[in-house]
């Protein structure tokens, strides 16, 4: 992300979004609004005093509402550009019209609360769609409890917890009473593979879990991991040896089965209702936590950003592809890459990637531009 | 000389019917083995004469006449029964004789409202001694049923003989309840509130079978005698927790009915007297179902507006002593009509829904009573019906469109209309102190999506503290019984289960919204002698009525 936003070719717009595309392949004008940092952009040297001494205090999004952070902040810690945000919504001086303690404390005299949003215009020959997806609400398979129940996460908050630079330091701290949890359970498919949600395979999960499980095996040898499955779709070289790694050499429990309802017991652990399908028996399992595999669901957005590039969606709400073109939408000159267009794992999304780059550059540099296969415009 | 003594006899014949004003009344008598059998070969024996109208079962003790035993003689074209049995005392199994006097007076009562007359049912205490006796009562029993004139007629008994049954349509049953799109993944027997107290019930385990014994052996045989098919609740929690969209409980259904021709029935509660009682008032006696509608009460039969009351005055005798007042349900519903300026009518020729009918897989039974239901909406030209029950509203509102395509009739349950109506300020309530928390019947929850009316109805009595117990809506647990199929030892541990969360929350009084989590619930927590009050919703609302 540095190297790209330090290339003296590209330019980023973050903090940004798109309001309008008009023109055709070779020859497009995008107007992109620059939403307000209430921050001087070249003034600011990214010390973060100013973020130390907000008295501010609103959940993370980052970090999935398991932290806080101030209303003067970084969007994590590895964020580009390095130049902190304040949010408008949280932020006393913004709302109440009181407080300015960041203009105070900063030294290059960087704040700027009178700051608006700019539109900026760009005319670019070629469009790559990149906007990423979203992980499933899981609250809204109310069977699981997710929201309701402290002990029961989803798999990005796990990430959070297990990550040495989250919340907990890395310790997988229930977030009910604060101590460690031993007992560790992953229930898969929760709002994928599903009618009522969303009828498609999220293709991540199987394989995350397991490397998941493997962490908190690693992490705390005396924990028991339980992973609940519907089928192991554990297909790419190399990731079925790695599945039966966890099984044989950490000893993660794989129990086929899909988990029917969570429910929280007296001391606040959540309990299992499941079918062990091997052993044709309905049983329950109380664990310490439990870490539900969100599905990948099209990111918030995605309809209206379609809409104005003028592409088409799948029935799942992810950009349409061809299979025979994957990177290519149905209008000439714009790309798909990643998991805007459908559940994607970091290498194959990468791969996806290049390809779209080089699709892209075929149109800005039209001698070398074929015709491709498939649905064009 | 063959042919010259048969002629005469055929004349005799004719000479015998010719005279057909004297009506022969069909007469089947109980007696038991200890005291009034002995009592029958008194009379017998000292050549004591009594009408051979009177056809004698033995039975071992009176206590073992089951309800069931009555009411299909009745259907069969008995048109009287009575059950003899020893002195209260004499009972050679100590308090057989006293369970018997308990079951007549609630059989009575039902058969009374059924429009079967009082005097067709008659237990009389006969001992070994009294061959005079036994004569006695069967002669002027006869004469009585005599005056009394026949119970059904003829045709009455003949239309309920039944076709050859029709072999079902696989392909039509894959299709409208998805079986075949199984993933196997068991998130219905995990969720299966059966499956957590019986571990032979499996809804996954079921359908499988299913498949391997139909295209194995192009037979489901097998599976259709396994208990399994009778022990689903049809509570749904499967159709709801499946990801591939299978409707199961449709699926059971449909196993049930084809299980029904091959003679399986499963094991009915109450043995079985619920459904024949359901099946009774297909036969189209003049009922007495309205003695309840009091004269502070104001209905009118000319109203466009019916009041649907379901089968509670049949429960109200049968579930009395389990603290249940299903009744109430329906005065109460009454009043509260009344006070939204509802005078609706209720119609003395309603019958049954036969919601529980087509649960359990006899969807003949269903039609007939559904036949019959709509025949009187047109009759009576009503527009709008208004139901209290739960699974009266679910089989009018879904059920009747299915099977029959004309139902032109808007229909409302309660809580909808309360609902509305409060949110509109038309319903005064007052205040009502207490802790109270609410039971999800699955006919309005899981079938039919209506979670938020009966909360908003409730908490708009001032004052009211509604406590939500650990699984509800959705995720609600089943009363035990739907259609009075399977009460077994499971079902009271899930309703123990049931009972145990609404005590967690700390509530005094659960709220019901369906007779049967009332009775179902009521039974099981006199069983637990827990402290905790069921009770219908409906009472709540009449109370903070009455402060407003």
């Amino acid at each position: 992300m540095a190297a790209c936003s330090d290339h003296p070719n590209i330019e980023c717009l973050t903090y940004s979004a798109v309001r309008e595309v008009s023109g055709n392949a070779g020859d497009f004008t995008v107007t992109v609004a620059k939403r307000p940092r209430y921050i001087n952009e070249s003034l600011c040297t990214g010390c973060g005093e100013c973020t130390e001494k907000c008295p501010g205090k609103v959940p993370d999004e980052f970090n999935l509402g398991l932290a806080k952070r101030k209303s003067i902040f970084f969007h994590f810690a590895q964020a580009v550009p390095r130049i902190p945000v304040i949010d408008p919504t949280a932020c006393l001086m913004l709302t109440k019209g009181k407080c300015g303690v960041c203009q105070k404390k900063c030294g290059a005299g960087a704040i700027d609360f009178k700051q608006t949003e700019q539109l900026v215009k760009a005319r670019v020959g070629t469009i790559v769609v990149a906007t990423g997806f979203d992980i499933y609400d899981a609250s809204l398979a109310t069977e699981y409890g997710f929201g309701r129940i402290k002990n029961v996460l989803s798999s990005l908050q796990y990430e959070r917890l297990i990550s040495a630079s989250g919340p907990s330091g890395g310790h997988l701290n229930k977030p009910s009473d604060g101590k460690p949890a031993h007992k560790i359970a992953y229930v898969l498919c929760v709002g994928s593979r599903d009618i009522t949600s969303n009828n498609y395979c999220s293709a991540l999960c199987c394989m995350y879990a397991a490397k998941d499980a493997m962490l908190a095996r690693e992490h705390d040898a005396g924990s028991e991991s339980f992973v609940f499955y519907t089928d192991t779709r554990c297909s790419g070289k190399g990731f079925w040896q790695y599945f039966e790694k966890a099984r044989s050499e950490y000893g993660v429990n794989f129990i086929r089965g899909r988990v029917s309802r969570i429910t929280e017991d007296h001391s606040g652990n959540p309990v299992m209702w499941y079918e062990d399908t091997k052993q044709r028996r309905a049983k329950t399992l109380t664990a310490d936590m439990v870490i539900l595999a969100n599905a990948i669901v099209p990111a918030f957005g995605t309809d209206k950003l379609a809409a104005m590039l003028g592409i088409e969606l799948d029935k799942f709400g992810f950009i349409a592809t061809n299979s025979f073109s994957p990177t290519d939408t149905n209008r000439d000159g714009i790309f798909v890459a990643g998991c805007v267009g459908g559940p994607r794992d970091i290498a194959e999304a990468v791969a996806h990637a290049s390809a779209a780059a080089a699709r892209a550059a075929e149109t800005v540099t039209r001698e070398a531009a074929v015709p491709a296969i498939g649905n064009r415009g | 000389m063959s042919t010259v003594t048969k002629q005469p006899r055929k004349a005799e014949k004719a000479e015998e019917k010719a005279p057909a004003t004297v009506f022969e009344p069909s007469i089947l008598a109980f007696a038991c083995n200890w005291c009034s059998y002995a009592g029958a070969d008194l009379a017998g024996v000292s050549r004591l004469q009594y009408p051979p109208n009177v056809k004698l079962i033995r039975v071992m003790c009176s206590g073992r006449v089951s309800p069931i035993f009555v009411l299909e003689a009745f259907k069969k074209g008995a048109d009287g029964v009575i059950i003899t049995g020893c002195h209260i005392g004499d009972c050679h199994y100590q308090d057989g004789n006293v369970k018997a006097e308990t079951m007549f007076k609630k059989l009575a009562e039902v058969l009374r409202v059924l429009g079967v007359e009082p005097e067709r049912l008659r237990l009389e205490w006969i001992s070994a001694s009294e061959g005079q006796r036994f004569a006695t009562i069967m002669t002027e029993f006869t004469e009585k049923v005599r005056k009394l004139g026949p119970l059904l007629s003829p045709e009455q008994i003949k239309a309920q003989e039944t076709g050859p049954a029709e072999s079902s349509d696989l392909k039509e049953l894959v299709r409208e309840t998805g079986v075949y799109q199984c993933i196997e993944c068991g998130k219905c027997t995990g969720g299966c509130l059966m499956a957590r107290f019986n571990p032979q019930v499996s809804p996954r385990l079921a359908m499988k079978n299913f498949f391997v014994s139909y295209f194995s052996h192009k037979q489901p045989l097998k599976l259709l005698s396994m208990d399994e098919v009778w022990y689903c609740l049809t509570c749904e929690t499967c159709h709801y927790h499946c990801p591939a969209g299978v409707d199961f409980a449709k699926f059971i259904v449909w196993l049930r009915s084809e299980a029904i021709k091959l003679g399986k029935t499963g094991t009915p509660t109450h043995g079985g007297v619920m459904h024949a009682m359901m099946e009774f008032q297909a036969l189209g006696l003049k009922q007495n179902r309205l003695d309840w509608v009091d004269s502070s009460a104001q209905v009118d039969e000319k109203s466009d507006t019916m009041y649907y009351v379901g089968c509670l005055p049949y429960f109200e005798p049968i579930f009395t002593e389990t603290g249940a007042h299903p009744l109430a349900m329906a005065r109460n519903t009454l009043k509260i009509l009344n006070a939204l300026g509802i005078k609706p009518s209720v119609y003395e020729g309603e019958v049954c829904c036969g919601h529980d009918l087509y649960w359990t897989g006899n969807i003949e039974g269903f039609k007939k009573l559904a036949a019959l239901n709509l025949e009187n909406i047109q009759k009576t030209g009503v527009k709008r019906i208004i139901f209290s029950c739960p699974e009266c509203f679910y089989t009018y509102k879904i059920l009747y469109p299915q099977f029959f395509k004309t139902v032109e009739v808007e229909t409302v349950h309660m809580m909808q209309l309360l609902d509305e109506k409060i949110k509109k300020g038309e319903l005064k309530l007052g205040r009502l102190e207490g802790k109270f928390t609410f039971q999800d019947p699955c006919r309005l929850g899981r079938l039919l999506a209506i979670y938020d009316e009966p909360r908003r109805v409730l908490k708009s009595v001032k004052g009211l503290d509604l406590q939500c117990m650990e699984e509800i809506r959705k995720e609600s647990i089943c009363c035990g019984s739907t259609h009075w199929v399977s009460c077994s030892s499971y079902t009271k541990q899930l309703q123990k289960y049931r009972l145990g969360q609404a005590v967690d929350t700390g509530a005094s009084t659960l709220l019901t919204a369906c007779p049967k989590c009332q009775i179902h619930l009521s039974c099981a927590a006199k069983d637990l002698k827990t402290k905790m009050k069921i009770q219908d919703y409906t009472e709540i609302i009449v109370q903070a009525m009455e402060q407003a």
